[in-house]
Parts: structure tokens; C-alpha cells; sequence
């Protein structure tokens, strides 16, 4: 039986824990990463289906590309990782045929207060997810300070007032919509600092050349140069204490030790499925019984056709990255956000379309037989449970998706569909199992679940009251999808608590808030030089245990 | 960039392993591959929730590879790999079944029940295929042809294992030597069908046919747990983590040529190092097949140094079998109406439908010979059922995908050539299928809760290698066998090719592991102390193990 002793067990290999492995082993750390599905990636997933197209069926977009830190450090550029950052962000298309709404890159067009919350969060929010959790209040002094009043007037505002922010009925439908595609589904809960940054993010649009998993492939290749170890279909089902140790159990049977635990689970998988119930403080057990996940995801549909690429009639509109499509205007996408929430269905589908090809060819084949083309229609749909009839209710849902979009754009009807695949939120659950509810948060994004409070102020440092058990997943700060900071931040407090070397240096962008004084030094983590360690390779490391 | 040896093309039956044996071997190598993932036509995918799909390579037959203990694949990188008591068996529309087991004397228990005889013959037959396994794959498979010294030896074996001489079998097409051989029409259906599929040579040739038959009985068939993507998995870990780099989405342009010497590598404008130019100081291999290669290196610089190779290149035939697989989700197991007539069949991981009788299976072959596209549709079927071997492959409702693959003929001339596919043809495709499968499976149709179809213009639109849909490396023809296919060492000097050479591609890896061993003993460093398994020898000690049925190991832990 496949099993063996390590420095540190990695739980799940999708952004995070691949993020945090390539850290850990290139520390000299002997890292193992046990991960449940049959391929690493998370929810960066992305599959042909031995199609020739390209589906992202859980993330289409990351929200920082190469100046994230991981992205210098683990030289990702010299793997070949590459970003496309799409010109026109969104557009408002509405149902009756009117002209649409087009917002450019940086949402200027949805005024200057939306546009100056954006810069806002880019120049001090973005390097605050690679700082060590702060205080909510730290966080409003620093946005405070660096004079950017309307990233905390919007802050404060709920997805109705946001909406009504703006004038024009179009926009406010579209910026109502991106609340809830950001997991504000609730028109009277204010969004917070971070939330409102998650939301206006989507009009920063950056997609992975080739598909989300060419970023989480490049991670993986440089944590395994460095010498970290994969088992995939490595389902844990326990995480028990043994003398100094801790061991994880898989599902069938195979068991590996570690003194350092770092799971990138949810939190109630982390808890209450694999722990021991006696070994979680009451206290962590209360906290995770009250934890806010988000309340649904949406139903994606995947379709591959033969054909041009749709045009909507509008060229600006037809570049956009998200085409939202179905409502007439802004009640129309409250109401539809309403009814999701209520568990009905809309009566059409509504949501946003996405022409990956046309921002990166590569997302199909280029032939024989083209051209070819991949639509990503993303509808908001309500939390279902796995229903007897789901799978085939799944097929029905997939080809209303079709039709309806055939309906909108005509111009579809010159193509000739190839492929058509779905998931809907349940669907989402159980391929990756840490999405629940269908969503890519673990946790919803208000502001109690944000910075120092994510998931609790006892934990937000990702150390645990579980000796040796650490959180490195999305429910730890920041708990924004592919940031992977919350693996870069587990990283280093394993490496701290192991006693290896902390090798790369504090980040550009961190160096450049500083500089620039967007950040105080007090959120700061003080400045480290980055130490040159020789490549590791696994067969030369020793292991520290012992 | 420079490197010792430069892969084009990342596959898992040539590119790949080569690569991890190469970089083992202490040289730096670099896998530049199109695609955004390496194992292209390996593949897993949870098309489903909670199911596994391996569409392509779908039968895993890495268990003959010498790699599985070379490369460490099992003992340090976590591959598993399981199967189950029979190799492979026919259903047949009568409700009856053929099984060929691992345990001979199950075999012959199978083919007794339609002949005693038959069943006699078998045993003898499969008893001295055991015996002679790992010698076999060691010359036919696991060497570098074209090599006539060890092709006299690999017809000796034949010769041996069917009790036939050299020069009867020579003249032998595959079914002449089954009607000889075996008296039940079922009992020589089972032995036909992997040979139809054209796997290592045309049945209706004579010789090639029946030393195709005898090839066929070499093989151990097997599924990945966590999928046969696993298999490609572990090989790039094995590489990556003694030191090689793998680059993606990086689509190569060209390969210089210099002097009659292949130097360097130009990627295309669009790749990820936009037409960067990688050198190779020793070595380049070259995965893409026969056509690909030359439009690489470029028809005169090829025409230069060996005229008549470069024409056999432009002309290697690729279109006389298309695959086209249905992939289905269906709900519970599969409903195999033979399994009053014997139950074993409710284990198998491989089965194919048989033809309706022996003179259609005969038929079939003229079909494909002749292009008939229709004729040929809705015969033979080879279904693979994941689940049998993999508890991770069906989902906690009890969905489990069943695998379905024909080999058509690939032009479609008469329906308006090959855009055709795209057309209706899928869904006729389908409908028939439902029907075969519906003959020896009863409610199979029922049970089906959604299905895929990929035509062999798709499988050549994601795999670019696969001209035509066709993913074997080159047609089987006579003109094409074991002698006649390209070398792995070409006249191009520093030039090799691990693909379109013999043995076929797929996960047996044997490809990957000839180019590695010619690009080895060239550049002095072959001599390793680990590169020295034989194949198949690891999963025949380990057979009981393999067997064991993981999904009940695992449900009484639950």
C-alpha cells in the first residue's frame, strides 16, 4: 500500500494548494499533495472533453495575473504562462432589442465615482490580499488615507443603492448583475470593502491563455521541478493525531503522515468531515456552524460550434467579455436575482455570455473543417439539491440555454452546434466538493467573513487551534478565487513554524504600495530580501521529520 | 534556449516517455508541446459529475511497458493501475459470450461452451502465449524496428504459439488461420475482433493477417485508476521531477535542418515564446507522425538525403480507418444479456459485440476495404466499462460511463466527404448504435441518460497528429507493417521519430521507449542500472493484485 512520511501534507491541489506546495517544496520542505479528483487544477478547470474546444467550467477568469507574487516567484513567465486582458469588459444587452450598454475597461462609463473605486481597489486592495490579514478598520484607514473616498462610499452601499448609483437604467441592470455574479445575491446587504472590489473586478477581465488550467498547470510543473509530490484521487476522509504527527487517511486506504497539515478544504469539510470532533475547540466547532456560504452558483452552459463567432449587432457590444443578456433592465435583473434566491428558476435563462474565442483563439481548434468557435453562457440559476432526475432535468436546462440563445442572436442559427455540455450548481458541488452551493467562494465575501475576520480572527493567520493543522484554502484570507494567496499565506506560516527559509522576497507589488504610500507600513509585512536556495529535487531532499 | 534532445509533440506513447527516459538518463530534454496539456490523446475527463471518462486511449495497456518500474511510475509517483479476470470477450446477439481470461483454464471453459475442441485448442494456444509473453513483447513491441533479425524471431514465435510453420502462416489471412483453427464462429469472432479494429495489421491480408492474430494475444488490458490520464500524470511528473521542462500551448513552425543535421526548433508566432527557437546540441524526436514531420522539416531538405523515405512520408496512408467513439452516461451497470449463459461476463472491464455471424464479419472487412461506410457502421463495437475496475469512475447515484468504439471507413465520399461528419451523420451514428448495443445488452437504451459522439474530423481536430482521425501512428497496410513503417532513427541526422513507427502508439509506451533507446545507445548513455525491466514482467507478478477488486476493498471500508 502507497503510503509514507512528509514534512507537509497539502489538502487539494487546485490553486491554492498547488500555490502553496510550489512554496513549500522549493523551502526544502518534502511536500505531498493529496488531492481528491482525478486531475489538479481545482476549479481552474479546464477540459476539451476531447472536443475541439476549450471549456472553463468553473472559472473563466483570474483576478490578478502576472503581478501576482506567486507569478515572479515560481517563474511561472518562463513556463509559458500567459494572460489576455479583453479591452471592452461588459455589456448590457437588453431583452427588447434596444441598444446595448458598453463598459470599456476601468467602468468609466458607469461614472467617475465606480471608475475611481476601481483604481482604488486595484492600487490597495489587490496588494492587501498578499499582506497579512488586517482589521477591518486598518483597511478603511488605508483607503481613507490614500484619499479614495468612493471605493468606501460604494463599500458601504448595498447592490440596490450601487445600482441606483448609477443612471442609466441598462447600467444599473449590469451593475446589479455583476453584484450577484460575485455572490451578492441579497439586494439590502452592503457589500463591504472587499465584496464591492470582487464586483467591480469583472470590468478588469483577465483571462488564462489556453484556459484557466494553463495557470494552475504552471504552477504544478514548478512545484514538482522543485519536488513536491501529487497522489490524485487521494480522497482524505480523516485527519487524525498521531504523537507529534498528524495522519491523513484516504478513502481507500492509503494513509500518509506529516507533522504540517494544510488544508485547502472548506471549512466544513476541514471541521466537521475530517476531524475528529474532540480534537475541534468548541469555539472553531460554533464558528463553523455559523459560517455564511454563498447562497447558489449558476448554470453554465459550454457550447461548441461551427460557425462565425456571434455578433450582436453592435461591434463594441459583441467584443465584450461579458455579454449580459435577458433582461430588459434593472428591475428585470432584481427580479430574476430575487427568484434565484427564492429557489425558482427564472423563467428564461438570463445571465452573461462569453465568446472565449474571440479573446483567445486558442480556446479551439483551428481546424480542419472551421471555423470554430467556444460560447461560455453563464445563468444565474437557484441552489438545487441533486434531485433522482437532475442528470437528465441537466440535458433539458442545456439545450433551453441553446435555444434561448439562438433566440437572442440570430446570427447563431448560421452555426451549427457541435458540442453542448452544463453544470449547474449542485453540478459544481460535486466535481470540485469545496464549492458548495455551487459557488467558487468557500464563504460568502460580506464583510464579517473578510480580512483578519476570514474565517475567524483566531484563524485568519491560517494557523488553527489543531496543532500542526492549517487552513490554505479559500476560507482563509483573502478568499478571492485564483488569487492564490491563500496557499501563498499558509506557505509562510509553515515555513515560520518548521523553521525553513522563507525564500522569496516581499512582493513587488507590495514594495510598490509602500513606495507609493497606498499602504501604510503597519499592513505591511516588513520588507525581506528573497534568498537564492538551489533548485530542490525530491530525491536529493531529507526529510526534516525525524 | 538550448537542450540535449528536443521532443516535439508530448504524447503519451512516444513523446512523453522518451522524454522521462532521456531526462533520467541525464540529459537535459525539453517537451514542447501544441496543446495546453501533454498526453493529448490520453485524456480523463468527469464529463459527468462524479463519473471518469478516458474516450481515447480508453484500454490501458501500459502494464506491458517497462516503464511502470523504469520510470518508478508505481513505486514513486502513485500510478495504479486494475483489471479484471477477463483479457477481453465478444457478445453476441444470440445471448451467448466468448471470454478470453488471464487463467487459461477459464479461457478454455469460456470457448468450451460453443466448442469443446475449441476449447482445448485455446488452452494450448494461451499456455504457450503466457510462456512466451515477455520474450514476445520484448522483440515485437519493446525493439527498435525495422529490424529483420528480430522479425524472423517474432515469426518464430507465432509459428510457435499457433503450432503452425512460418511458411503456412505466410500465406495465412486472419481468417483463413481462425477457420482453421477454431471450429465455434464465436470462438473465432473473439479472437477476431481486436485484430478488426486494426490494431497491428490488416486481417485480410495474407500473412500480415494471421501474424496480426498471434500479436493480439500478447496484450494485458487494463484500466487507470483515476482514469488513464493518471498514465500521462505520473510520466510528466517522472520527467519534470528529474529536471526536464515541459512547455505548453507552444506550437513548433519548423525543424532546421543544417548540413543534413536537424539543429533547432522554431516555434510558431502564436505560441506561448512567440516564435522562439529552441537548439538541440544532440538530439531531436519528433511525435507528430510521418506527414506532420516532413511538412517540419521541410519536403527538400528531407528529398535531399533520402528521396524515396520523403515520398513514402507525403503519401503515409492514414485514412483507411476513422475512430469515431460514443461515450455513454448510463444509469446502473450494464444490462449484458449473456449473463445467464455465463455470468464471468458481469465482470469484464472489455467487451466487444460481435458480429451478427461469421460471414459478417467477414463482410465487414470488405465494407471498410471498400469505403462502404454504411455496411461497414453498426458491426463491431468495443465497450469498455470503467467502473468494472475503477470505484472512483462511477458517481455516488450509480452513474458509470460505458465507452463505445467502431473503426469506420474515414472519407465519407459518398455523403459529401469527410465535412459530413459534422453533419447528421452523428446522430444516425448514434441511433444505430443504440440499436447494436440494445442486441446484446437488452434496455441498454433506457438506461442511457445522455451519450457523446467525437468523429474521427474531431479526433483530427484536437490531436493534429491524428491526420484524418487517425490515431494509431499510420494505416496497418501491407505497405506499412512491421518492416515497412518509418524508422525511429532518420536520415536526417540528429533526427528521430517516435510516432508512425511499429509497434502502434497508445499507452503501451513501446514507441517512447524505442526512440529513447536509439537516441540513448547513440549519445553512450544507455547503460543505466535502473533501465534494465522487461516488459510485461512486473504486471504478471503482480497479476493478483491487480485483480483484486478494488471497488469491494474500498465499499467495506466504508
Amino acid at each position: 500500500m502507497d503510503t509514507g512520511e512528509y514534512d507537509v501534507l497539502v489538502l487539494g491541489a487546485g490553486p491554492n494548494g498547488l500555490t502553496c506546495a510550489a512554496y513549500l517544496a522549493r523551502a526544502g520542505a518534502r511536500v505531498l499533495v493529496l488531492e481528491k479528483r482525478f486531475e489538479v487544477g481545482g476549479t481552474l478547470a479546464t477540459d476539451d472533453y476531447s472536443t475541439p474546444f476549450h471549456y472553463n467550467i468553473a472559472q473563466a477568469t483570474v483576478p490578478i495575473g502576472s503581478a501576482s507574487p506567486p507569478f515572479a516567484d515560481l517563474g511561472l513567465s518562463q513556463l509559458g504562462v500567459r494572460f489576455i486582458e479583453p479591452e471592452v469588459a461588459a455589456a448590457f444587452l437588453p431583452a427588447d432589442a434596444t441598444h446595448p450598454f458598453v463598459v470599456r475597461r476601468g467602468g468609466r462609463e458607469l461614472g467617475e465615482g465606480i471608475a475611481e473605486a476601481l483604481q482604488a481597489a486595484e492600487r490597495i486592495v489587490v496588494p492587501l490580499l498578499y499582506c497579512p490579514p488586517a482589521e477591518l478598520e486598518g483597511v478603511a484607514d488605508a483607503v481613507s488615507a490614500a484619499g479614495d473616498q468612493s471605493l468606501l462610499e460604494l463599500a458601504a452601499m448595498t447592490p440596490t443603492q450601487l445600482a441606483a448609483s448609477v443612471q442609466d437604467d441598462r447600467a444599473a441592470g449590469l451593475v446589479r448583475y455583476l453584484c450577484a455574479a460575485a455572490g451578492f445575491y441579497a439586494a439590502d446587504e452592503p457589500l463591504g470593502i472587499l465584496g464591492v472590489s470582487a464586483v467591480l473586478q469583472q470590468l478588469h477581465p483577465i483571462l488564462v491563455v489556453g484556459g484557466s488550467k494553463s495557470l494552475a498547470l504552471g504552477l504544478y510543473r514548478s512545484s514538482v521541478a522543485a519536488g513536491a509530490e501529487y497522489r490524485l484521487v487521494a480522497d482524505v476522509v480523516s485527519v487524525h493525531q498521531a504523537a507529534d504527527r498528524l495522519r491523513a487517511t484516504c478513502r481507500d486506504g492509503r494513509e500518509f503522515l506529516a507533522r504540517a497539515v494544510v488544508s485547502t478544504l472548506d471549512l466544513a469539510t476541514t471541521f466537521e468531515d475530517l476531524m475528529p470532533s474532540e480534537t475541534v475547540p468548541a469555539e472553531t466547532a460554533d464558528m463553523v456552524a455559523g459560517w455564511r456560504l454563498e447562497e447558489t452558483g449558476p448554470f453554465t452552459g459550454h457550447f461548441g460550434i461551427k460557425g462565425p463567432a456571434p455578433e450582436s449587432g453592435d461591434r463594441e457590444a459583441s467584443d465584450a467579455f461579458m455579454q449580459v443578456v435577458g433582461f430588459s433592465g434593472d428591475s428585470d435583473v432584481a427580479d430574476a436575482v430575487a427568484a434565484v434566491r427564492n429557489g425558482q428558476e427564472t423563467f428564461a435563462p438570463c445571465g452573461h455570455l462569453t465568446v472565449t474565442t474571440r479573446h483567445d483563439p486558442t480556446q479551439a481548434a483551428a481546424g480542419p473543417y472551421g471555423p470554430l468557435h467556444t460560447l461560455r453562457y453563464s445563468t444565474l440559476f437557484p441552489r438545487t439539491g441533486l434531485s433522482a432526475n437532475w442528470a437528465r432535468e441537466r440535458t433539458d436546462h442545456r439545450s433551453q440555454l441553446w435555444d434561448s440563445l439562438l433566440e437572442r442572436m440570430p446570427a447563431l442559427g448560421q452555426s451549427r452546434l457541435l458540442f453542448a455540455f452544463a453544470d449547474g450548481p449542485a453540478d459544481i458541488e460535486q466535481r470540485f466538493g469545496t464549492t458548495r452551493h455551487g459557488s467558487l467562494r468557500q464563504g460568502a465575501l460580506t464583510a464579517d467573513q473578510t480580512f483578519a475576520l476570514r474565517p475567524h480572527r483566531d484563524l485568519s493567520s491560517t494557523r488553527t487551534p489543531v496543532p500542526g493543522l492549517y487552513l490554505g484554502g479559500g476560507s482563509v484570507h483573502p478568499g478571492i478565487p485564483g488569487s492564490l494567496a491563500g496557499g501563498y499565506h499558509a506557505a509562510a506560516a509553515v515555513c515560520q513554524d518548521l523553521g525553513l527559509t522563507q525564500w522569496w522576497p516581499t512582493p513587488e507589488l507590495l514594495e510598490r504600495a509602500r513606495a507609493s504610500g497606498d499602504l501604510p507600513g503597519s499592513l505591511l509585512p516588513p520588507p525581506r530580501p528573497g534568498v537564492h536556495v538551489p533548485e530542490q529535487r525530491r530525491r536529493e531532499a531529507r526529510t526534516l521529520v525525524g | 534556449m538550448q537542450f540535449d534532445v528536443i521532443v516535439v509533440g508530448g504524447g503519451i506513447s512516444g513523446g512523453l516517455p522518451a522524454a522521462a527516459y532521456l531526462q533520467k538518463a541525464g540529459l537535459e530534454v525539453a517537451v514542447i508541446e501544441a496543446r495546453p496539456e501533454c498526453g493529448n490523446f490520453c485524456p480523463t475527463h468527469e464529463t459527468w459529475p462524479g463519473t471518469l471518462d478516458s474516450p481515447h486511449a480508453s484500454i490501458n495497456f501500459s502494464g506491458n511497458s517497462p516503464a511502470l518500474v523504469d520510470l518508478g511510475l508505481v513505486a514513486d509517483y502513485g500510478y495504479r493501475i486494475g483489471t479484471t479476470p477477463v483479457v477481453l470477450g465478444t457478445a453476441h446477439p444470440d445471448g451467448t459470450n466468448c471470454l478470453i481470461c488471464y487463467d487459461p483454464n477459464l479461457t478454455a471453459a469460456s470457448f468450451a461452451r460453443h466448442s469443446a475442441a475449441d476449447g482445448e485448442t485455446i488452452f494450448g494456444i494461451q499456455s504457450r502465449v503466457l510462456e512466451k509473453m515477455v520474450e514476445m513483447n520484448e522483440l515485437a513491441f519493446y525493439s527498435p524496428h525495422p529490424d529483420p533479425g528480430k522479425f524472423e524471431e517474432i515469426l518464430k514465435l507465432c509459428s510457435y504459439v499457433l503450432g503452425r510453420s512460418i511458411e503456412d502462416l505466410s500465406s495465412m489471412t486472419a481468417y483463413e488461420l481462425l477457420e482453421l483453427t477454431f471450429e465455434s464462429d464465436k470462438a473465432r469472432q473473439t479472437i477476431l475482433c481486436p485484430v478488426a479494429l486494426h490494431l497491428q495489421g490488416a486481417p485480410l491480408s495474407r500473412g500480415q493477417g494471421a501474424f496480426a492474430v498471434a500479436l493480439s494475444l500478447f496484450y494485458t488490458t487494463a484500466i487507470g485508476i483515476g482514469g488513464n490520464e493518471a498514465l500521462v500524470d505520473a510520466v510528466s511528473r517522472c520527467f519534470l521531477d528529474h529536471g526536464g521542462t515541459i512547455l505548453t500551448n507552444c506550437p513548433v513552425d519548423r525543424i532546421e535542418v543544417h548540413d543534413g543535421r536537424a539543429t533547432a526548433v522554431v516555434l510558431s508566432p502564436d505560441a506561448a515564446f512567440p516564435a522562439a527557437r529552441f537548439e538541440a546540441r544532440q538530439a531531436i524526436i519528433s511525435n507528430v507522425g510521418a506527414r506532420q514531420t516532413l511538412n517540419l522539416v521541410g519536403e527538400e531538405a528531407m528529398q535531399s538525403v533520402d528521396s524515396r523515405l520523403a515520398t513514402k512520408m507525403k503519401y503515409w496512408r492514414m485514412d483507411e480507418r476513422g475512430s469515431t467513439v460514443t461515450s455513454w452516461l448510463i444509469d446502473g451497470r450494464m444490462p449484458w444479456g449473456s449473463s445467464d449463459f455465463d455470468p464471468l461476463v458481469d465482470k469484464a472491464h472489455l467487451m466487444y459485440r460481435a458480429y451478427d455471424s461469421w460471414s459478417a464479419a467477414k463482410d465487414y472487412v470488405v465494407a471498410m476495404i471498400n469505403n462502404d461506410t454504411w455496411a461497414a457502421f453498426g458491426n463491431m463495437i468495443e465497450i469498455l466499462d470503467y467502473g468494472q475496475v475503477d470505484p472512483n469512475a462511477v458517481s455516488s447515484q450509480g452513474y458509470r460511463v460505458i465507452r463505445g468504439e467502431e473503426a469506420i471507413p474515414y472519407p465519407l465520399r459518398r455523403e459529401g466527404g469527410p465535412e459530413a461528419w459534422d453533419g447528421p451523420i452523428r446522430d444516425e451514428m448514434l441511433r444505430r448504435r443504440h440499436e447494436v448495443m440494445n442486441s446484446i445488452a437488452p434496455g441498454f437504451s433506457e438506461r442511457v441518460i445522455d451519450s457523446y459522439q467525437w468523429t474521427p474530423v474531431d479526433i483530427w481536430r484536437t490531436n493534429q497528429a491524428a491526420v484524418f482521425g487517425q490515431v494509431l501512428g499510420g494505416d496497418f497496410s501491407e505497405d506499412q507493417w512491421i518492416l515497412d513503417r518509418m524508422p525511429y532513427r532518420m536520415p536526417v541526422r540528429s533526427l528521430y521519430m517516435s510516432n508512425s513507427v511499429w509497434p502502434l502508439g497508445l499507452t503501451w509506451m513501446a514507441a517512447g521507449y524505442n526512440a529513447a533507446q536509439v537516441v540513448a545507445e547513440d549519445l553512450g548513455v544507455r547503460h543505466q542500472p535502473w533501465w534494465s525491466a522487461r516488459p510485461v514482467a512486473w504486471f504478471l507478478d503482480n497479476i493478483g493484485e491487480l485483480l483484486e477488486p478494488l471497488a469491494l476493498s474500498v465499499a467495506a471500508r466504508r
